[in-house]
């Protein structure tokens, strides 16, 4: 413990070494400017501006402004700005003081292969930080799921249920506290269940963002805690095919996946475009530092088709995908009483010793997530912009336990939920320096369990929904940015169901609330940032919270909902001074946030249930006022030799102010710094690098005694190891990466994995993903 | 005027398809639980042990405990004399009702009993489930020898894949079961007396 206190001071003082000397090199100069259509006139979004040597990087945003800033003055760059479908635009500058820029740019007739996001240009309108994961992140984490994909980004971790179920965790926020939008649409699973992870393929996406402020007023209820966005690339306007094969191996688990896409535009029919993509992934028993963890294997079929027409000023977008997962659950993990967890506790590792194997056994799950999506999009000359967006998911999730007889094939959990949303939003154009948002958002929810079980549901059918309307102004002006918001929701919860002893029970509820937001972002002496946003957010309490009633097998304990809850409302205030350099960048997220009816299961005390399996110990859904503030740090330095040095670090304090306790499952402070060497490979290859991770974890040890049944595990560290180049194959390109997570193969546990209690988390993973673009 | 005419007519279709499309929730139907054993008795039948072998008796004493959420009635207790076997048998009873005992049997891959509670040298344990099925829902209880009063804890417990392989006879009494990797699906307890030879209940 000692020695991670002294890496945090040493990367503190570091940090502050950093600054210092960044400072002294005085780059100032900005470029501005906006990308336009040569054909329509119309801004264009999304497309990567680039400004070398510095590899400086910015993406235009919705109305095609990109700002480029800490330039040398005397220094000539090639500026270039580059994106799918349209002929890259170059130019050169030698730039003596803040210069504007305008590029207007070409549809494409040649190939273009990818647009490599690389940097984290904040495409996304809002005063809020957004994080944007580069090519490099996607490409080390390709293969994991989408929660993993985020975990390099400070302020981000994972809810684990044993290797094969991972969530999302934003500022310790996850499930309904925080909102996943899918191509533009709220992705809606049974997301309340902390075993339940996204129905999302991360193939499908070219773009991740991350919002981590509390974003209620643009994306509606449930955004408490952040936002995180997956994109699909823009659709094609070239008519020639093009498309990518990703296929990777990792060791542990002996898990292979492919995944490919083909898309075109249709020469016949001038503004017709179209994308398929499929992926397939098979994974076996994983394997902790020192034995395999049986039943953890995982199964994946995912296919997605779009189809574009874009005509004038206007494009109309059907999207459909299918997410298809049959995972298993560490078979340790099912037990049913009080001695049976001690006895793993004592244990400290699984009773049982099993070997590796593809299999999947119950306890599993299986899931069909299906998601369809129709957008009309329309351009207007003067920058202002339409889009209505309809979309419909279908959520199937069956849940297989071990059971009595021969009815493991049975589920014990048969749920269906239906989810209809329709989106509209305008945006104008800016006039003066002021512009405005308004939208309004419909949506409709059906879930019904599936009879047959032999089992009581653990949460009842219900209908809901849920309205709501928002107005948001911005003016924008060259020292400052202000945004305000607000917006007005509207739900209605209906429920039904019959609980173990075959009484009725359910009933309907209302709920309304109104959110805000109020923010700015100030650029002080041009290399520094200051972005501040407070949101007023706020959630219905879920149908397990409300409804609940039932043992919670692999946790045992016995979960009772309450009718009676109200609606979570949370105020986040979240400050983000940020200084980019030539050689030095630094994003400092400051955050404090408080819930008022905190919603969550507390140990009810003395209070036990009986039942002919045994006793178990009640938790009650409660509320109480809580709250949260950390910090996340983002430093980037660029030392000599073409080596550069990176820290993601995070902190976070929870506490249930109501009973002056700890929260339960709040990540501990967590550290990640890298040292990247480009390497200066002459000849064909490009893009080479090498780079060394350390990951350390402090102990949590904020923890409420009494409250779980093992206080949180030790602290740990992990090294990783990366490396990765690109292969001339004829025109085209391979992408190679190679990654070694967990590089000493340390055996650890994390606090967030709830399935601690019975097995350590995995073990070295190695793993070579193969990109073909062409 | 037009332009925005459409974009509003899009908006109207767009919303009524959405109601058209969409439905309520479907009426809940009563899911019974089948899952959970409701009911359990665990019957002690005397019989004379000669050779290794049990000897039903004419008119043997037969106590019965009957458990509801596996809570036996309260003060319910039985005597057992030292020096005599009794055949212990399970009967479990599903939600309707009717007898599931036999199900845990024909599992025997993942079944075991375990019986706990009982001071050392006090109790010895014979398997007679059918088929050497060695489970433990039908076995002979050897009364050794007189003992305090203790609580008798009957365990059936569903074993993960494979476990059933690492437990031997031995293992009928084995109070670190837990051991062995799974979920009870019984779990009872109530009183008994080890009483001396002769005794019986007599109190």
């Amino acid at each position: 413990m000692q020695q991670i206190r002294k890496l945090f001071i040493l990367t503190f003082f570091l940090t502050l070494f950093s600054i210092c000397c960044a400072r002294q090199h005085g780059c100032t100069i900005k470029i501005s400017g906006r990308i336009t259509d040569i054909d329509t006139g119309l801004p264009l979004s999304g497309v990567t501006i680039t400004a070398d040597p510095g590899g400086f990087q910015a993406i235009s945003d919705s109305h095609g402004y990109f700002q480029l800033v800490s330039l040398c003055a005397g220094s000539e760059y090639r500026v270039t700005a580059t994106s799918l479908g349209f002929e890259s635009a170059s130019t050169r500058l030698t730039l003596t003081t803040d210069s504007e820029l305008d590029i207007v740019l070409h549809h494409g007739t040649i190939k273009l292969h990818d647009v490599d996001v690389v940097g984290h240009g904040q495409s996304v309108i809002t005063t809020n930080p957004v994080k944007t994961l580069s090519r490099e992140d996607i490409a080390e984490a390709r293969g994991g799921s989408l929660a993993e994909h985020f975990d390099a980004l400070a302020g981000v971790g994972t809810l684990q249920t044993g290797t094969t179920i991972a969530k999302p965790v934003i500022n310790g926020m996850h499930s309904n506290r925080i909102l996943v939008l899918n191509n533009g649409i709220r992705q809606e699973g049974q997301q309340w269940g902390s075993e339940h992870a996204p129905e999302i393929d991360p193939f499908i996406a070219k773009d991740f963002k991350l919002i981590k402020g509390a974003e209620g007023v643009r994306y509606g209820a449930d955004a408490i805690g952040g936002v995180i966005m997956v994109m699909p690339p823009a659709m094609p306007v070239d008519p020639h095919l093009s498309g990518e094969i990703h296929t990777l191996y990792n060791t542990n688990g002996r898990v292979g996946a492919a995944s490919g896409m083909l898309q075109s535009a249709i020469e016949r029919i001038n503004g017709l475009s179209w994308r398929i993509q499929g992926t397939a992934k098979r994974g076996g028993n994983t394997r902790a530092a020192d034995y395999y963890l049986g039943n953890t294997g995982i199964e994946e079929a995912n296919v997605s088709a779009a189809i574009q027409y874009s005509r004038g000023t206007s494009s109309l977008e059907a999207y459909y995908s299918r997410f298809q997962t049959s995972l298993g659950i560490l078979t340790s993990a099912h037990i049913g009483s009080l001695a049976d967890i001690e006895a793993r506790l004592d244990a400290g590792r699984p009773l049982e010793d099993y070997p590796f194997s593809y299999r999947i056994a119950a306890p599993r799950q299986q899931v069909v997530h299906d998601l369809g999506k129709l957008k009309w999009h329309r351009d207007h000359a003067d920058g202002s912009w339409l889009d209505i967006q309809y979309g419909i998911q279908r959520n199937h999730r069956q849940e297989y336990d071990v059971r009595r007889g021969d009815r493991d094939a049975l589920p014990m959990l048969d749920m269906i939920l239906t989810t209809q949303t329709l989106d509209a939003s305008y945006q104008s154009a800016a006039k003066n320096g002021w512009e405005s948002e308004f939208g309004a958002n419909v949506s409709l929810q059906v879930n019904n369990n599936v009879p047959g079980t032999l089992n009581t549901p653990l949460i009842p059918n219900y209908d809901s929904f849920s309205s709501g309307v928002f107005f948001i102004q911005r003016l924008i002006r060259d020292g400052y940015e202000l945004e305000g918001g607000i917006r007005y929701d509207f739900k209605t919860f209906d429920a039904a169901g019959f609980d173990n002893s075959l009484e009725y029970y359910g009933g309907y509820r209302q709920f309304h609330n109104v959110s805000g937001t109020l923010g700015a972002v100030i650029p002080m002496q041009d290399v520094w940032q200051l972005r501040s946003n407070i949101g007023l957010a706020w959630r219905a309490p879920s149908a397990n919270e409300l409804y609940s009633n039932g043992l919670h097998h692999g946790a045992a304990l016995y979960e009772i909902g309450n009718p009676d809850l109200e609606s979570e409302r949370s105020l986040k205030w979240i400050v983000t001074p940020s200084y980019t350099a030539e050689l030095f960048s630094l994003s400092l997220d400051v955050y404090a946030q408080y819930i008022d009816r905190y919603i969550y299961a507390r140990p009810s005390a003395g209070e036990f249930m009986q039942t002919i399996r045994g006793t178990f110990p009640v938790f009650r859904y409660e509320q109480t006022d809580a709250t949260f503030w950390g910090i996340d740090l983002t430093a980037h330095y660029h030392l000599p030799y073409k080596l550069s040095y990176q820290i993601e670090a995070s902190m976070i304090r929870a506490r249930d102010v109501t009973n002056d306790a700890y929260l339960p499952y709040i990540p501990g402070d967590r550290l990640d710094h890298f040292i990247r060497w480009e390497i200066p490979v002459s000849g064909k290859l490009s893009a080479s690098y090498l780079k060394l991770g350390h990951r350390v974890v402090r102990r949590q040890t904020r923890y409420q005694e009494g409250s779980d049944y093992v206080a949180p595990p030790p602290a740990y560290q992990l090294l990783s190891a990366f490396g990765g180049t690109r292969l001339p194959i004829g025109d085209r390109f391979l992408d190679v990466t190679v990654s070694v997570n967990n590089l000493l193969n340390t055996s650890y546990k994390e606090y967030m994995n709830r399935f601690r209690y019975f097995s350590h988390d995995m073990g070295r993973n190695i793993g070579l993903k193969l990109g073909y673009i062409f | 005027m037009k332009k925005q005419r459409n974009s509003l007519l899009l908006a109207f279709v767009a919303v009524g398809a959405i109601f058209i499309a969409s439905c309520s929730k479907d009426d809940p139907q009563p899911e019974i639980p089948q899952e959970e054993t409701h009911e359990a008795q665990l019957t002690f039948t005397e019989v004379e042990w000669q050779d290794g072998q049990p000897v039903e008796l004419e008119h043997p004493e037969v106590m019965v405990v009957t458990f509801e959420d596996g809570l036996a009635a309260v003060g319910t207790h039985i005597h057992l004399e030292a020096e005599k076997t009794y055949k212990v048998e399970l009967t479990a009873y599903d939600f309707a009702g009717r007898e599931i005992q036999q199900e845990f049997v024909d599992d025997a891959s993942v079944h075991q009993a375990f019986i706990l509670g009982a001071p050392d040298g006090v109790l010895d344990y014979t398997y007679a489930d059918p088929a050497d099925a060695r489970v433990g829902v039908t076995g002979y209880l050897h009364v050794l020898q007189p003992s305090d009063g203790f609580v008798l804890n009957y365990i059936l417990r569903h074993l993960n894949e494979g476990e059933k392989a690492r437990i031997t006879a031995g293992d009928w009494n084995n109070a670190q079961y837990t051991q062995f990797g799974g979920a009870n699906d019984i779990d009872l307890k109530f009183e008994v007396h080890a009483v001396e030879a002769g005794h019986g209940h007599d109190h």
